[in-house]
């Protein structure tokens, strides 16, 4: 995916577009909010990263400014202000996500695909799959290899939610808010137990697991051997 | 000094009350002067009235000569010297034309007139010193050319009016000496007070925010004054010292995982390039950080909440759901550690609240009550209304059969870091219940612990709603 990161910490900037290099992404960097903006009306991208405060032009001003101009690439704003309003005032300018400093990479990674995965929707999709998993949104009903799995409605939608993300990381915070709508880090790891309910159900009596754990960051679905 | 006094309001105020006060009595004082003048010239009158009838009857009753006998009697007689008796022939000095009011003798020129005139125009046989005196006189016209007059020192009468007048004007000065150091007495008192809260408040400024200020055991406004900037006072001291706190725990119980980050990383160096043990160390690297996040972003949570005034988020979260929504999440938890797990929710229960903050708050302690409950253990989560009529609160307990919490720790436990010696050993940063214990002050709400013999039980009681509503909701 193409990102565009506009970020005034040089060290920062540099950190996150190896990582997403790494990843298999490309990078632009725009060190303040006027060239922020420029590249972003100019250059087609896939998703804008765009700090809160930057020098010349502020970060929401940015978002905003796109907005007006229909330009709707999903926008993902970081901030060190962590506050609820703040966070309510970045979604009201535009932005489609919002992350507070201090975070993982992990997280940021995971969040921008699944910001990429909702600009372009698959509403029309009534079945998702991965492999010989598959699930019918209509008749709301999970089968494997063509055997109906029983799972309880949190255990459905959590696993809607990973398919959807199929083959990409879902950090338990994103698990907690999609699935339980609670914006904050659970202490113990509550969302493990659930995800491991869940694994016994999908994965228990199949060669392949298709639900896995990236360790130190969050979960997978994905077909192992299908990339 | 007197410059600031006479710049108080209370000063100015009394001042100005003064001079209207002594304004007003000097206009009532001299209305009673004019009206004891108005008597006591009237007294005067009559008694002239009266020694005229007594010598016009003799005149009517006898003669002239009669007359003119009795008044050189009375003249020489000491016992009438306020009286001045004269029977004047009118071609001799015709005192009718003498009459200042002249208007009144020409209408009546026959007519008896009561008049003021010199004294030394009735009689030049007069000490120097008694002749510009005002004489009261009744003139009465006799026939053939007399004119009978009677007069009357009029020196004792306005004597009396000067004396009544200086007293008056002493009463006027009384009140308004008294009027004015009434004043200067309160601008006094009323400086004082200000000068206390003022000193209070340098101090204050100066640094020193546990000064308080001054109250009195008079319930006036200065005092209510103080009340509210005490609260004030104790709510920015609140805000600041949580500010401090949260300086502090950043520099100290931060600097440990740092400390050790640091080492991880130094040694990493001399670790043989992509080997198990390299990698395993930069993913310890790698989860130090990760708690280090945690910690740090749970501080700044406390502290947000802490300062936090705003209710903007505040909605009417149906307690119920969310009560049964999160026994469901730890249901899992509790059974993967062989712990039975109780949910209870009383139906209809509304909380007005920030909703991710409650959630949070009782996720906190479901993960203690997880944490410190051993296999076989029991915890019970429920919540419901408790009547205290005519109001009813809404009531969350969380229940565990655990370690549980000393007494003598009760209030210990809330505060940033705090990690009992008892459990120093187990995952958590000592932050859990101080987040609990900010959300609970931010909705007003009190947090109470107690045994549960075994284990620890923990109440969270919501501000009271008036029962009458919570049906109207059902």
């Amino acid at each position: 995916m193409h990102v565009l990161l506009v970020e005034d910490d040089h060290d920062t900037a540099t950190f996150i577009r190896n990582g997403m290099s790494q990843s298999g992404h490309h990078v632009d960097l725009a060190d303040n909010g006027k060239d922020g903006l420029h590249l972003a009306m100019t250059e087609d991208y896939d998703v804008l990263v765009i700090d809160r405060m930057l020098p010349e032009r502020d970060g929401l001003s940015i978002v905003r400014t796109l907005r007006q101009l229909k330009i709707t690439t999903p926008v993902l704003i970081l901030s060190a202000l962590g506050e609820v309003e703040h966070r309510v005032e970045g979604l009201q300018a535009g932005g489609d996500d919002y992350l507070v400093k201090p975070y993982a990479f992990t997280e940021l990674l995971a969040r921008l695909q699944a910001l990429i995965r909702r600009n372009h929707p698959e509403q029309t999709q009534t079945i998702l799959q991965v492999r010989d998993l598959k699930m019918d949104l209509v008749k709301h009903q999970v089968t494997r290899a063509g055997k109906v799995i029983e799972l309880l409605p949190r255990e459905f939608t959590l696993l809607e939610v990973l398919m959807r993300h199929a083959g990409e990381v879902v950090t338990r915070t994103m698990l907690l808010e999609k699935v339980w709508d609670y914006h904050f880090d659970p202490q113990t790891n509550i969302i493990n137990v659930h995800i491991s309910r869940l694994r016994s159900k999908v994965d228990k009596g199949f060669h392949i697991s298709l639900l896995n754990t990236v360790r130190g960051a969050g979960y997978i679905l994905h077909d192992p051997e299908a990339s | 000094m007197i410059q600031k006094l006479l710049s108080t309001t209370a000063f100015r105020l009394s001042l100005i009350y003064a001079l209207l006060f002594s304004l007003i009595a000097a206009i009532a004082l001299g209305i009673a002067y004019w009206l004891a003048a108005q008597l006591i010239y009237q007294q005067i009158d009559e008694r002239l009235q009266l020694e005229t009838n007594v010598l016009l009857s003799q005149y009517y009753s006898g003669n002239f000569t009669d007359l003119s006998r009795m008044i050189s009697h009375r003249n020489s007689k000491d016992v009438t010297q306020f009286f001045i008796y004269a029977l004047i022939n009118r071609q001799q000095h015709d005192f009718f034309s003498d009459l200042p009011t002249a208007s009144e003798s020409e209408q009546h020129p026959h007519q008896a007139t009561f008049a003021t005139l010199p004294l030394q125009m009735i009689t030049h046989d007069l000490p120097v010193n008694k002749q510009t005196l005002d004489t009261r006189v009744l003139l009465t016209p006799l026939p053939a050319h007399y004119q009978l007059l009677v007069g009357t020192d009029m020196s004792e009468a306005e004597k009396l009016l000067e004396h009544i007048a200086s007293i008056l004007l002493i009463a006027v000065l009384i009140i308004m000496t008294a009027a004015l150091l009434g004043g200067w007495l309160m601008g006094q008192s009323v400086l004082k007070r200000v000068d206390r809260i003022h000193r209070t408040a340098k101090e204050i400024i100066e640094g020193d925010l546990n000064q308080r200020m001054p109250l009195q055991a008079r319930e006036d406004e200065f005092n209510r004054l103080a009340k509210v900037v005490n609260e004030m006072l104790a709510r920015l001291q609140t805000v600041m010292m949580s500010m401090r706190d949260v300086t502090n725990n950043l520099a100290h119980d931060l600097r440990n995982p740092l400390n050790r980050l640091h080492h991880r990383l130094e040694a990493l160096r001399y670790l043989p390039p992509n080997s198990d043990k390299q990698q395993q160390e930069l993913d310890n690297a790698v989860n130090d950080v990760s708690s280090l996040i945690a910690t740090f972003n749970a501080i700044l949570n406390i502290a947000q909440i802490e300062s936090s005034v705003q209710r903007d988020c505040w909605e009417d979260i149906d307690m119920t759901h969310m009560i049964h929504e999160l026994g469901e999440l730890y249901t899992l938890v509790a059974e993967e550690k062989k712990i039975s797990f109780h949910v209870y929710s009383e139906k209809h229960l509304i909380l007005h609240a920030d909703r991710q903050l409650i959630a949070q708050t009782i996720t906190n302690l479901l993960d203690n009550a997880v944490k410190y409950t051993p296999a076989g253990g029991k915890i019970r989560l429920e919540a419901y209304y408790q009547s205290t009529h005519p109001s009813a609160e809404v009531i969350i307990n969380v229940c565990d059969s655990g370690i549980g919490i000393p007494e003598a720790d009760y209030q210990r436990v809330f505060e940033r870091f705090t990690r009992l010696d008892t459990v120093r050993n187990t995952a958590g940063n000592g932050l859990g219940l101080s987040l609990v214990k900010a959300v609970m002050d931010l909705h007003q709400a009190k947090i109470s612990l107690s045994d549960n013999q075994p284990g620890l039980c923990v109440k969270l009681s919501f501000f009271p709603i008036e029962i009458k509503s919570l049906e109207k909701n059902k």
